[in-house]
């Protein structure tokens, strides 16, 4: 099952982080740009038009809404023993009520589409580093919080 | 050095090759996953549920239905390789724990159809890997599940939710793993411990029955992972339409 490597694709590039406040390493960043040469060398092209997004305040607050439930379904033997961060997410679920939440269903798949759609008419292929940061420390046992992930 | 009858660190298609080719048994093969296990384990912390005696049953299994096939083609794509389940995922006869000590230790009834799939494609099930609770975080420090340790540097997180996945491929604990992907879970732990980290397409491979992760813009698609070789050769083993699923696969159209 061999096939004939693609030629000519358009390569979209998102180097920086659509989410204000959160910068992107300078190896993550590189990581990007040896990829882009790479494709370049082997005959694709870099499109210079950005992809469009919606505004990253509208689409996380739907998409939290969603991501707030998700321990829902797991069966507990010992609810107690849940972690506090799922604890939080857990009472913030249970404070949104079902209109709010297909709410956050309807726009998120609105805003998602859209984002494809923009993809889809500009690029064949989009280069993302994968990561904002390189892989952070583990906090040891005994410490407070966890290392810091953004 | 220690000798091994295979570079653990061998994809798992030409791991599948080498077994139907007969040059190293599924036992032999099983074997040398659990040993480094012994071996590196204890220090990375991948797996949080093993059941060796089940992996070598289902090892010795598979090298009895090496014998009983008419020809190498009668066999499943992946038979005899070994694949760890994360543990959000049921398996049959083990516990599940998502993560979380406030879960049940008991086994459970039945496996989820992506575990039963993986078994149809004829991988043998290594035991379960670590994950964040609920899977919810991209790193895996709890106190369930204890700390999981990047092999490349064991000061480092390996990333998450899917956390023991990557560390069981990065570290040759296994050949390739089952993950699950609502929000990064795998192309993060991908990306710490330098792999290929496969997110099919949503639909793809069957979410139901499922946690929060079959609802629908965020639904999780269970994936795997492998050494950096075309991802797309496990494919087939995942990506087909699933019998029951709620939402049917629809074309690439924007216009859905």
């Amino acid at each position: 099952m061999t096939m004939a490597p693609p030629a000519g694709l358009r390569i979209g590039v998102l180097a920086e982080s659509p989410v204000n406040g959160i910068s992107v390493d300078p190896a993550c960043a590189a990581a990007v740009h040896t990829t882009v040469r790479t494709l370049e060398s082997a005959g694709h092209h870099v499109v210079d038009t950005p992809l469009r997004l919606p505004p990253a305040g509208e689409l996380i607050a739907a998409f939290t809404t969603i991501w707030n439930v998700g321990g829902a379904g797991v069966a507990l033997a010992d609810p107690d023993r849940v972690e506090p961060h799922n604890r939080a997410l857990r009472e913030a679920a249970r404070a949104i009520d079902s209109w709010a939440y297909t709410e956050g269903v309807r726009t998120t798949q609105q805003l998602s589409r859209r984002i494809i759609e923009a993809f889809l008419t500009s690029f064949d292929l989009l280069v993302t580093p994968t990561m904002a940061c390189l892989p952070p420390h583990p906090s040891e046992p005994g410490e407070q919080a966890p290392t810091k992930i953004p | 050095v220690k000798r091994y009858p295979i570079d653990p660190f061998t994809p798992a298609v030409e791991l599948a090759a080498a077994i139907r080719r007969k040059e190293v048994s599924p036992v032999e093969v099983a074997d040398c996953y659990l040993e480094r296990m012994d071996e590196f384990d204890p220090r990375l912390n991948a797996f949080c549920h093993r059941a060796d005696d089940d992996v070598r049953n289902a090892a010795s299994a598979a090298a009895g239905a090496m014998v009983r096939a008419a020809s190498a083609g009668d066999l499943p794509p992946f038979h005899g390789v070994p694949l760890p389940i994360k543990d959000l995922l049921d398996v049959a006869g083990w516990p599940t724990t998502h993560g979380s000590a406030g879960a049940s230790k008991a086994p459970a009834d039945a496996s989820h159809p992506v575990v039963q799939r993986f078994a149809d494609a004829g991988f043998v099930l290594l035991g379960k890997t670590t994950t964040s609770e609920f899977g919810a975080v991209p790193f895996t420090e709890s106190g369930a599940p204890g700390i999981s340790r990047n092999p490349w540097d064991p000061g480092r997180t390996p990333g998450g939710s899917s956390s023991g996945a990557g560390v069981a491929v990065a570290a040759g604990l296994a050949p390739i793993a089952h993950a699950a992907d609502g929000g990064a879970s795998i192309r993060v732990p991908a990306s710490c411990t330098g792999l290929v980290g496969l997110k099919p397409t949503r639909a793809w491979s069957p979410t139901w029955p499922s946690t929060w992760k079959a609802l629908p813009p965020a639904a999780c698609s269970p994936a795997a992972w492998q050494t950096p070789r075309p991802p797309w050769t496990c494919s087939p083993a995942m990506i087909r339409r699933p019998g029951g699923h709620p939402r049917p696969r629809r074309g690439p159209s924007p216009a859905l």
